[in-house]
């Protein structure tokens, strides 16, 4: 039996990369590859070796080919969920690599008071210049809100019995509109869109943003779909028309502004109340 | 396609707009600020929302574009009167809170419809195009409510739902246009088989997902595409549906009454010109 603490199974600390079912799923996933791969490469290796070498040997070469294969097939399968953990995390990843190495490199390179001094330039230019912070901090949100969509696309699943736990979308790439971010979501096999009707409510709260709209992006790819984030108002001014500019030649007084009509009848009591209708003395 | 700049002769009148009804109306921009234009030739449009939303001012403009147009013609009812009052010296025919006149001038339609079929059927065409012999008619309808539940008994509405159907129907091959605005197209006010015949819509701010719902199509609000979360002091945003078949939020252009009456007049004037040449 398992030991229970206080704090569960798990050790103090510890992180939770791919959930266990994944990874039970993915494990079973990579023995059949295994088995599928090696099992191939080591018939035609085989077949092939049989030509130039002695049976018994191309057999021991198909073998080992198989095998070989097999096993870096089934790595990949395996550590699948851990290489898409990746690839959602990898903004965070590479800009972290390059801070410090670059500042490491720069350290080394120069005075250790370089980097640093560099760094708060750089970031008193970015929060100082207002145009500037705009534009960082709407492609903060893009990465933000591609992990607060797979929070919630996981969610969805875990609720929706019915759907394989490994299905999650992926979440492709993410761009600042006026209004907010639009990003670009590729769904997996088992899912359509009509999963996420009226979850556009959930969505955007797990985004913290006033409004989510999803539509199908492509006329050719069902599967892939595009989420608009509304978190701003970008159409709040006046917009004017293009027909305008054609009459601007002409002068206000070129327009009626009096009415031909005399202002007669214009209120109730200007108007006399109509005469009853003739009822039908049969009904 | 002719680009809608100014471009005014100095001191007098500016050059000839020569915008057609084939060509794209402006009528708005989107949330890029990118303009938003819609080719209206061959479709027909449902605008829906809530009063003071917008309707109006997308009926106006696309009004504006067909009244500049010398190559459409323009049909115009409006129970009101004066939201498309300003375009009655530019109009065919303009039908008042009426349902009678409103009726007689359907069947006329009905009539150009089915003479323009048979001359396109002798012709060995399907349907008009850029420099016919006839030119496109913009039925523009404020307030179709007005004329469908509203006013006149029974049967009189199920004439007028009737012969509107018949135009949405079979009118785009001919260049008939018809562009109908409303608070609520439900069922109680059109048919259902008259709304869903509409390709175009446009609704701007509802008061519920359902009515929104009702005005681009079944399933939008349950992806977000509710009209419902515009907000009410905002108006003239509104969701709409042409190329593409996804709704797009806009902000349409706004035409004051000013510029209204001048477009107008400087329409009413180059169609009397035309006239003129033409006699």
């Amino acid at each position: 039996m398992a030991k229970s603490g206080i704090f569960g199974e798990r050790p103090v600390g510890a992180v939770t990369l791919v959930e266990t079912p994944v990874s039970r799923s993915y494990a079973q996933k990579a023995r059949v590859a295994f088995l599928v791969v090696a099992a191939s490469v080591a018939l035609v290796v085989a077949a092939t070796a049989s030509v130039a070498l002695p049976l018994v040997l191309a057999v021991v070469v198909g073998l080992l080919s198989g095998g070989v294969c097999g096993l870096v097939v089934a790595c990949v399968v395996r550590v699948w969920p851990a290489l898409r953990v990746l690839w959602w995390w990898a903004f965070e990843i590479v800009a972290a690599v390059t801070l410090f190495v670059g500042m490491a490199y720069l350290s080394r390179a120069t005075h250790p008071a370089v980097p640093l001094v560099l760094l708060a330039v750089v970031l008193g230019v970015v929060f100082g210049v207002g145009r500037l912070r705009r534009r960082v901090s709407a492609w903060v949100w893009c990465v933000v809100v591609r992990h607060r969509l797979r929070l919630c696309f996981a969610e969805f699943i875990r609720s929706t019995s019915r759907l394989h736990p490994g299905r999650l979308p992926l979440i492709l790439w993410a761009r600042p509109t006026p209004a907010g971010e639009r990003v670009w979501v590729w769904l997996r096999p088992g899912l359509d869109l009509m999963d996420l009707d009226g979850k556009a409510d959930k969505l955007a709260v797990a985004c913290w943003a006033g409004e989510a709209r999803m539509v199908r992006a492509s006329a050719k790819h069902a599967a892939l779909v595009r989420v608009d984030i509304t978190r701003r108002d970008p159409l709040t001014g006046l917009v004017a028309s293009p027909l305008s500019a054609w009459v601007a030649w002409m002068r206000d007084e070129d327009a009626p502004v009096s009415p031909a009509m005399p202002p007669l009848g214009l209120d109730l009591l200007d108007v006399p109340e109509p005469a009853p209708e003739q009822r039908n003395p049969r009904r | 396609m002719s680009t809608l700049t100014a471009s005014p002769v100095p001191g007098g009148m500016p050059a000839d707009p020569s915008v057609s009804i084939f060509d794209p109306v402006h009528v708005g921009v989107d949330e890029f600020g990118h303009p938003v234009r819609v080719p209206l030739i061959y479709r027909n449009l449902l605008i829906g929302g809530e009063p003071g939303g917008g309707k109006s001012t997308l009926l106006n403009l696309i009004v504006a574009h067909a009244a500049l147009s010398l190559d459409c013609r323009l049909c115009l009812l409006d129970g009101k009167q004066v939201e498309l009052g300003q375009w009655k010296s530019c109009a065919d025919v303009f039908v008042g809170p009426d349902i009678m006149h409103a009726l007689a001038t359907l069947r006329r339609m009905q009539i150009v419809m089915d003479n323009r079929y048979a001359y396109l059927e002798v012709a060995g065409r399907r349907k008009t195009q850029r420099d016919d012999v006839f030119s496109p008619i913009l039925v523009a309808i404020d307030e179709i409510a007005y004329f469908s539940a509203t006013v006149g008994d029974k049967k009189t509405r199920e004439d007028f739902a009737g012969l509107l159907r018949d135009l949405v129907a079979r009118g785009r091959a001919v260049g008939i246009i018809v562009v109908a605005a409303t608070q609520r197209p439900s069922s109680d006010i059109i048919p259902t088989s008259l709304r869903d015949l509409f390709a175009w819509r446009c609704a701007f701010r509802c008061t519920t997902n359902v009515s929104s719902d009702i005005v681009l199509g079944h399933g939008w609000a349950d992806r977000g595409w509710s009209s419902n979360t515009i907000s009410p002091t905002n108006p003239g945003v509104g969701l709409l549906i042409a190329e593409g078949g996804i709704p797009q939020l806009i902000k349409a252009a706004y035409l004051d009454d000013a510029a209204c009456a001048r477009i107008a007049i400087h329409a009413a004037r180059m169609r009397a010109d035309r006239k003129e040449r033409a006699a």
